[in-house]
């Protein structure tokens, strides 16, 4: 006996079979009914900045990996490949918009405004929070898969009660919609019509698990089954996930409810900066995504709007080193913390047992010839 | 001028080969350039350039191992100095190192403990010694593998020896709990020496209070024993001897027929002590001094409104003089009940401070031990006591013919300061006519 | 009789192949275990020589996990459940504590749970957040669990070998800062899942420990024997049950006893230990017991982290108040004991 099993409501989701996209790989301009509307304001001044950016961010991942081949970070995970899939909701934030992200958003923290120096202590195992979550606007990175999505439906729960129009990101990866975390998210986002985004990108992997193991169907197909409109993007197309941010932030704050945008991308790094990937995939993949590199599309996009590349580059290049000098200044000369720091802001105010405690261990270390 | 030193890559070796150069003396580099491919543990990794500059010289060919901390490259930076630099490979390591294990450490004996369970190697040969600890990357950090002799940090004091002060095997035999323990050294009780009444050896503090009486051996009966005064006793022995030494007793007695109240007593519901207290409670109306107390110190002589009558009570732990207050207002029933009340709880432990010190008058039963009477020594703060003693039956003058009557002797110790002979003489005698003749009590 | 010598990751590949090669329902689970081998690569090799219907690569779902475990025993399979990291477990501590734990109890023994939850805890190994816990006391506080660790790649083939064929559901705790220890392996040696392991003896003070802080405790053993003190070191193995006889067979010989973890101390393994000792033993007590743990915080950020875990020198330190010598918080204690404050 067979049953037809409805599929989940097609009509919330755009861009199932074929992504969104608005620039083809050789730079030309593709139409799109949905997201040209929000573009109208992107000219070669715009689309320079777009690059700039990108360019910018990748330099911070690249150097951030050199720097823990050579001992100034303990690790990296990189981002290598998905700078258009950040960069484009990025830009599209207002600045009291807030960002629950995993550790793999750099390019949030960056644009945002991170100090370096800070956030190089994460990564260097000197502090667990890089940045001032109030001073940014971004949560700290978090490490447990998914647990941000419920943070960010939280505060969009909680702007709306506010009255505000302030909305909530959350990114996420593709392994991170198996998470029960984020399944409980898009329930509440839905009953709630909370105004918040849920970015996913979908960078086919999860550590070594490539994304069919967490889904046989497009993972954009999943939140409509919550009554979640979603939308699935070339998430190397940084236009086309500016785009998209913008409608679903726009949605979001008109009190028009949740989002979800799952960007197709790609991990070209490891998971870490002691991951094997040769174990689990093989280059020819590898090779197929650069070919489809986010900031060379962008480039020869400017190229055809007839931009002096020359200038461009070489502007990029200046704004790149600069930040890249910056990171390894503060990789380099970043403070360790004192031992002192295990006791610190464990509670409002510490209690008499880790009073007690602190006191025991500086006394111990005392009682060590030569210690601090 | 720059010397790059091969980095500790924390894949777990100390050494590493140079698998090809990506460049060659002469090339000028920039910042991150792969300058050669490394082989590691588990793959061949790039090397970054940590400058911008030209190379001056490789230190390795292709194939060849270099240590790790050893020079691979120099580089002529602009506008540098002579530096070494390890790219940090301390700063790598430190998060991971161990405080406290110095990676060269002498090569010891092999020490008491055993290891049976092969967890760590055994204490290593001397060519061992000098192994450092290893890392090893994981995805997420690096685990570090020990190497080398495990040797305390040394201590800011100076460290006394150790000496093992006592061997366990004599704990074994007698057990005690801590404070039983404490308290067996305050006293210098071997528990060893204690017969222990607990199961498996367990001496209680019950053991060591018997064991202190008990004493060791029984070969010879010692000749004398000595046993501390303390609580009741101690205090009692204070308080006679302050009142011995400083009020001048003087005392009187008198031989008294007491048939009569005897009967009295026997045939009511008032005891023989109570229709005592009641006759010296009626001769000290008239003789109101009786209950007056002298005060050395001001000179003052505190006289009181109302009898408190002492009554003295032997109990175990000693002589305690319990106070019926007021006692001029009961009646003999009531002062039997009283006194009866007043020595089960002074037996008991339980009198009151008031009822201890209230007294201004004090009456002893020493007849009640078969004597005819003593001088009792003065109550502290009082200045009469009077004892009773046994009564017994004596050939007597009754009615102009000689007839056994029960007779019973009583004894005044006064303050003389208080009261003089006369006074005395005249409140025992008053005291005696009512015993003798209880019916004059009607008429007084 | 044959032993090789295998990292303590590649001792429990071993128990694990072993396992899977004698019981044809033996099955595991867990994240990147397939192809990838595991994160430390400790199942390395058996998807390849199992296939993919027995080592079986899991959604990113740690509550589903052991969840769909529970639901594989119903038709007999004995699952092999991995939990990445420790700190990875909270998702499914629903699912561990109101149903793994009870469900024996619930079904009147009619319902077994022989399901081994394997995960890799502890710190020490310079990493980031959530990646260095010791949450084994949450689950040691639930009847219907056992939990277990190992210390020693022969402790961790033994005893993983011991809990995948247990019919209780077994929590086995593998010191991941370990890992790369190496020591020789015999894969007939058999172990159970209850009883301590006296694994240095001595006079003077017994030291129990469990999982990585088995080393560490070695070591100081082997460092005081400098200065003539003998240290009788308790591998604890099974946190719970907690073979407390050991212990105070131990304490009644030596007198003093210090309990080290990596755990915070606070309601702890030494919080339970210490208590049960002091019931059974207090009178062979010379000294008051004294743990040596991790502080009573979140785990700190890995730069710091010696200073937060216990050492051969803390460890020392709470030997030498235990035998009366000087010691880094006598100070301390005599300020304490004249101001009367509480800990």
């Amino acid at each position: 006996m067979s049953i037809t099993v409805p599929a989940p409501d097609p009509a919330l989701a755009v861009g199932i079979d074929c992504p969104l996209r608005v620039l083809d790989l050789d730079g030309s301009r593709l139409p799109s009914e949905l997201l040209d509307p929000h573009l109208t304001d992107i000219d070669e001044s715009a689309l320079t900045n777009l690059y700039v950016d990108m360019v910018r961010v990748r330099r911070l991942d690249t150097e951030a990996f050199a720097l823990t081949r050579q001992g100034h970070l303990v690790l990296w995970p990189p981002l290598l490949g998905q700078e258009a899939a950040q960069v484009g909701p990025a830009r599209a934030l207002r600045q009291d918009d807030w960002v629950f992200a995993s550790y793999r958003e750099h390019a949030f923290a960056l644009l945002k405004g991170a100090d370096l120096g800070e956030f190089a202590h994460v990564w260097k195992a000197y502090a667990h929070g890089g940045w001032d979550p109030h001073e940014l606007r971004m949560a700290p990175a978090q490490i447990i898969i998914g647990a941000q999505s419920l943070h960010a439906t939280g505060f969009a729960m909680a702007s709306k009660l506010d009255r505000s129009d302030d909305i909530a990101l959350a990114c996420f990866g593709d392994g991170a919609t198996s998470e029960g975390d984020v399944n409980e998210a898009l329930v509440w986002a839905s009953a709630f019509q909370a105004p918040v985004v849920f970015l996913c990108q979908n960078n086919q992997y999860a550590i070594s698990e490539p994304v069919r193991v967490q889904s046989s169907a497009p993972l954009a197909l999943r939140p409509t089954g919550f009554g979640i409109p979603s939308m699935r993007v070339d998430g190397n197309d940084v236009l086309a996930m500016h785009a998209a941010a913008r409608i679903a932030f726009e949605r979001a704050r008109s009190g028009g409810g949740p989002t979800f945008i799952e960007a197709v991308t790609y991990r070209r790094g490891p998971h870490t900066t002691t991951d094997d990937p040769k174990r689990y995939r093989d280059e020819a993949e590898l090779e197929e995504w650069t070919a489809k590199d986010p900031i060379d599309r962008v480039e020869r996009a400017l190229e055809r709007m007839g931009a002096n590349m020359d200038a461009v580059r070489a502007e990029a290049k200046i704004r790149a080193d600069e930040l890249a000098k910056e990171l390894r200044a503060a990789a380099e000369h970043a403070e360790a913390p004192s031992a002192d720091a295990i006791f610190e802001h464990v509670y409002d105010r510490p209690t008499k047992r880790i009073q007690r405690q602190q006191a025991e261990r500086r006394a111990f270390a005392a009682s060590i010839e030569g210690t601090r | 001028m720059k010397t790059f030193l091969l980095p500790d890559l924390g894949e777990g070796l100390t050494e590493s080969e140079v698998v090809a150069w990506r460049v060659a003396e002469g090339d000028t580099v920039e910042l991150n350039q792969p300058l050669a491919d490394i082989e590691t543990a588990k793959a061949v990794v790039e090397l970054p350039s940590p400058y911008e500059g030209v190379i001056t010289k490789l230190h390795a060919a292709e194939g060849e191992t270099v240590a790790v901390g050893a020079p691979l490259i120099e580089f002529d930076v602009a506008g540098s100095e002579q530096q070494g630099s390890g790219a940090d490979a301390s700063a790598a390591e430190a998060p991971s190192a161990p405080a406290g294990e110095p990676e060269d450490a002498p090569s010891p004996e092999a020490g008491p403990v055993a290891t049976p369970d092969e967890t760590i190697e055994e204490i290593p040969a001397a060519a061992e010694q000098e192994a450092k600890p290893e890392k090893v990357s994981v995805l997420v950090g690096s685990i570090t593998v020990h190497g080398g002799k495990p040797v305390r940090a040394k201590r800011t004091w100076d460290v006394e020896p150790f000496s093992r002060t006592d061997r366990p095997a004599e704990r074994r035999a007698n057990r005690a709990m801590p404070p039983v323990r404490k308290l067996a050294k305050e006293r210098g009780i071997d528990l060893q020496s204690v017969r222990p009444s607990g199961a498996d050896g367990l001496v209680t503090r019950a053991d060591l209070e018997s064991h202190g009486s008990a004493s060791a051996a029984p070969a010879a009966a010692p000749a004398s024993t000595r046993e501390k005064v303390t609580g009741l006793r101690k205090h009692t022995a204070a308080a006679m001897t302050q009142s011995a030494l400083t009020v001048p007793h003087a005392a009187t007695f008198h031989q008294v027929d007491v048939t009569e109240t005897l009967a009295l007593a026997r045939s009511g519901d008032a005891s023989f002590l109570a229709l005592a207290c009641r006759a010296i409670l009626l001769a000290a109306k008239r003789w109101p001094d009786v209950t007056a107390s002298f005060h050395a110190d001001t000179n003052e002589l505190e006289r009181f409104a109302h009898v408190n009558l002492g009554i003295a009570v032997s109990t175990d732990r000693g002589l305690v003089v319990a106070s019926v207050d007021e006692a001029e207002t009961m009646d003999a029933v009531a002062l039997t009940v009283a006194i009866k009340d007043r020595a089960t709880r002074a037996r008991e432990g339980s009198l009151s401070m008031a009822e201890l010190t209230s007294s201004n008058i004090t009456v002893s039963n020493v007849g009640i031990f078969g004597v005819d009477g003593g001088i009792p020594i003065l109550n502290p703060g009082e200045s009469v006591i009077l004892a009773l003693g046994a009564v017994r039956k004596m050939p007597w003058a009754h009615e102009g013919e000689v007839v056994l009557r029960d007779v019973c002797t009583v004894t005044v110790s006064f303050d003389h300061r208080v009261l003089d002979g006369r006074e005395a003489a005249g409140f025992l005698a008053d005291v005696a006519a009512v015993l003798e003749r209880p019916s004059l009590a009607l008429a007084r | 009789m044959t032993t090789e010598t295998l990292t303590l990751a590649k001792a429990v590949n071993a128990a694990l192949a072993d396992s899977l090669d004698a019981d044809d329902r033996v099955l595991l689970m867990g994240e990147d275990i397939g192809k990838l081998g595991g994160v430390f690569r400790v199942t390395d090799g058996l998807q390849a020589r199992f296939g993919e219907e027995r080592v079986i690569d899991a959604p990113l779902a740690e509550s589903a996990i052991i969840g769909t475990a529970i639901g594989m025993g119903y038709r007999g399979f004995r699952v092999v459940a991995e939990i990445q990291f420790d700190g990875f477990i909270y998702p499914a501590f629903d699912q561990i504590v109101a149903q793994v734990a009870k469900l024996h109890f619930r079904s009147k023994g009619r319902v077994k749970v022989p399901l081994t939850i394997r995960v890799p805890f502890g710190g020490a190994i310079g990493s980031v957040e959530h990646h260095s816990e010791s949450p084994e006391a949450y689950f040691a506080h639930t009847a219907g669990l056992r939990v277990v660790t190992a210390s020693t790649p022969q402790e961790a083939y033994s005893t993983l070998r011991a809990a995948i064929a247990s019919d209780d559901p077994v929590l086995f705790f593998e010191p991941k800062g370990k890992y790369y220890t190496k020591g020789e392996v015999d894969r007939s040696i058999t172990r159970d899942l209850d009883t301590a392991n006296v694994v240095a003896a001595g006079r003077d003070v017994t030291v129990a420990a469990y999982g990585p802080t088995v080393e560490t405790a070695l070591r100081a053993a082997i460092a005081a024997a400098d200065e003539g003190i003998e240290i009788e070191v308790i591998d604890l193995r099974s946190i719970s049950p907690l073979d407390v006889d050991t212990v105070v067979e131990s304490v009644r010989r030596t007198g003093r006893l210090v309990v080290a973890h990596e755990a915070p101390g606070e309601v702890s393994v030494s919080s339970e230990l210490i208590t049960s000792v002091v019931e059974r033993a207090f009178s062979s007590l010379e000294a008051a017991p004294e743990r040596v743990t991790g502080y009573d915080t979140p785990y700190p950020p890995s730069a710091i982290e010696h200073d937060y875990l216990p050492s051969l020198d803390r460890i020392l330190d709470a030997v030498d108040r235990t035998l009366g010598r000087r010691s880094s918080r006598d100070e301390l204690d005599t300020a304490m004991a004249s101001t009367g404050a509480a800990r």
